[in-house]
């Protein structure tokens, strides 16, 4: 078939589509080049210099040892949840719906909202984590859970607050897809229920795993607003990717911010290749 | 045991609501001694009422919610007959195009935040709403194509196919059969569209520092505002009370297969 009677037998589907396509030209796939290309701008022509100065001056390679840290941390904390509470929730227990309720209720708080409820739990000076800590005698300096190394795990626990109902309910549809009859035969010769577990729930689940986790890294890999809500904006911020791209970008020197982005979309295409060969591995290609 | 585990993670997801509306609610003296106790003894709506007197929530909560309607509106006109085609096209045409859209939804905000706002200074749309949702409209328009896609597909075929028979011609199949037939799986997707920007912080933050959208605003208060954090609390509020509503509502709608495609 020739490409004009192509065109001419789809008109249709052609103005339906067109639209959408040149508009995510205009606004995505245009500001992504332009900021590769500014990434190796300088006044004089193009060259390496800013990645050189982000590796020199702005601890590049720390910064993306602090971003996988913080990627690792909030996903295992929030896996470690969603699991258990899918695990719950795909029972028949009483109270399940009044449950489900509450599980989905931080998806409608928005982020810098929940960041400054973490706020009032993390915060150094009087806030209520030290003070669970003083009353049970635990500890009578007042930590600071946002600066340092444990600035990483409050905001990992801030995170999993937020984004865990989606991993669950991605598992969730995961138990949902195994057939009650596999767990009867299970049954039926005698598996434990830690066996049954191992060799009928968590084969059967793992395509969702991957998928929801792989998902979430890429998100946390882009995690901005909590930390910057949270960790604040000071001298001694957390160093991830994203913070030193909107922080040489609030100092000005928007080049040196395309080049950190440009590291930033690099790695996050290598979590999207693996996504997409999975869910093709997954569905055959279908989706 | 199983109530336990089920106890635990409710304490832990509600612990921090309960904190913003305690803290919101305390009287101001408490606020400053230090952090309000557990079991309020008394509850005052200072910090409101402080809110209402010296914060500038009109221009923001018009601001959010132009951008957040502009941003639905942009979705509902490009994303419902793309998504529509997308559905109905061979599969491994429409593979190609989904995993675009994939792409385009999970590159980083603050990675396209700085080249778009150079565009929309250029064409005079920085600060206003419709730039911000513009911008908005890069990573939500490619996710809710993606979720509309799905429920496109939930239709059979066949309808399309014995509507042509009869003589329909592609227009009138789809707007008289498909489209009535998905109107509540768009109306989902509209309303998450609408959630999205309405909670976007980055692009609105980068667009539209001056002339600022609610979250962008909770930001502002929360750290440089007068009234502190407390005053900061209370505003944002009233920003989460209404969306929690819609989450509620919207709970036996929010499956995983939408989940997976609007997870960000």
């Amino acid at each position: 078939m020739g490409l004009a009677k192509t065109i001419g037998s789809n008109k249709l589907e052609i103005a339906f589509i067109l639209p959408l396509l040149i508009f995510i030209g205009f606004i995505n796939i245009y500001p992504i080049f332009a900021a590769i290309i500014s990434s190796f701008k300088l006044p004089s022509g193009y060259s390496l210099l800013n990645y050189q100065i982000l590796v020199r001056n702005n601890n590049l390679y720390g910064v993306i040892g602090n971003t996988v840290l913080l990627t690792a941390l909030a996903l295992t904390i929030e896996f470690a949840l969603a699991l258990a509470t899918s695990l719950l929730l795909n029972r028949a227990i009483r109270g399940r719906s009044i449950f489900r309720t509450i599980v989905i209720l931080p998806y409608g708080v928005s982020t810098v909202v929940s960041a400054i409820a973490f706020t009032f739990i993390f915060a150094p000076t009087g806030w209520y984590l030290n003070e669970i800590f003083n009353v049970l005698g635990l500890a009578h300096t007042q930590i600071n859970w946002v600066r340092g190394p444990l600035a990483f795990l409050s905001i990992a626990i801030a995170d999993s607050w937020k984004t865990f109902p989606i991993v669950m309910l991605i598992l969730l549809a995961g138990l949902q897809s195994i057939p009650e009859s596999q767990y009867e035969a299970a049954a039926v010769d005698g598996a434990s229920s830690l066996q049954q577990f191992r060799h009928i729930t968590l084969p059967g689940i793992y395509p969702f795993i991957m998928i929801a986790l792989i998902i979430r890294a890429v998100q946390e890999f882009n995690i901005l607003a909590l930390p910057l809500v949270l960790v604040g904006y000071t001298p001694a911020f957390l160093g991830t990717l994203s913070f030193s791209i909107y922080e040489t970008f609030v100092l000005g020197s928007q080049n040196l911010s395309s080049a950190a982005a440009t590291v930033l979309l690099a790695i996050v295409m290598i979590f999207i290749i693996v996504y997409v060969t999975i869910s093709n591995r997954v569905t055959g290609g279908e989706e | 045991m199983w109530y336990l585990a089920l106890a635990i993670i409710s304490i832990f997801i509600l612990f921090p609501i309960y904190l913003l509306f305690i803290v919101a609610l305390a009287p101001s003296s408490e606020i400053f001694r230090s952090n309000p106790a557990l079991i309020p003894s008394s509850v005052s709506l200072s910090s409101f009422i402080f809110v209402l007197h010296h914060y500038n929530i009109t221009s923001s909560l018009f601001l959010s919610l132009e951008t957040a309607f502009i941003v639905m509106g942009i979705c509902l006109i490009l994303g419902v007959p793309a998504s529509y085609t997308i559905s109905r096209l061979p599969h491994k045409v429409a593979y190609a195009i989904v995993i675009l859209l994939f792409v385009t939804e999970m590159v980083p905000e603050i990675q396209i935040a700085v080249p778009i706002a150079s565009v929309m200074v250029r064409l005079g749309l920085d600060n206003t709403a419709e730039g911000i949702a513009l911008a908005q409209s890069s990573i939500i328009l490619p996710m809710i194509t993606y979720v509309m896609v799905g429920t496109f597909r939930t239709i059979p075929p066949r309808l399309r196919e014995s509507a042509r028979i009869d003589g329909a011609s592609k227009l009138k199949s789809f707007t008289s059969i498909e489209l009535p037939l998905a109107l509540t799986g768009i109306s989902v997707a509209a309303i998450l569209a609408w959630l999205f920007s309405w909670d976007e912080f980055i692009l609105a933050q980068v667009l539209s520092p001056y002339y600022k959208t609610l979250p962008v605003a909770i930001y502002y208060y929360s750290t440089r505002g007068q009234g502190g954090l407390a005053a900061a609390d209370a505003f944002a509020i009233m920003m989460i009370i209404p969306v929690i509503i819609i989450v509620m509502v919207l709970q036996k709608y929010l499956r995983s297969d939408v989940l997976a495609g609007a997870l960000k």
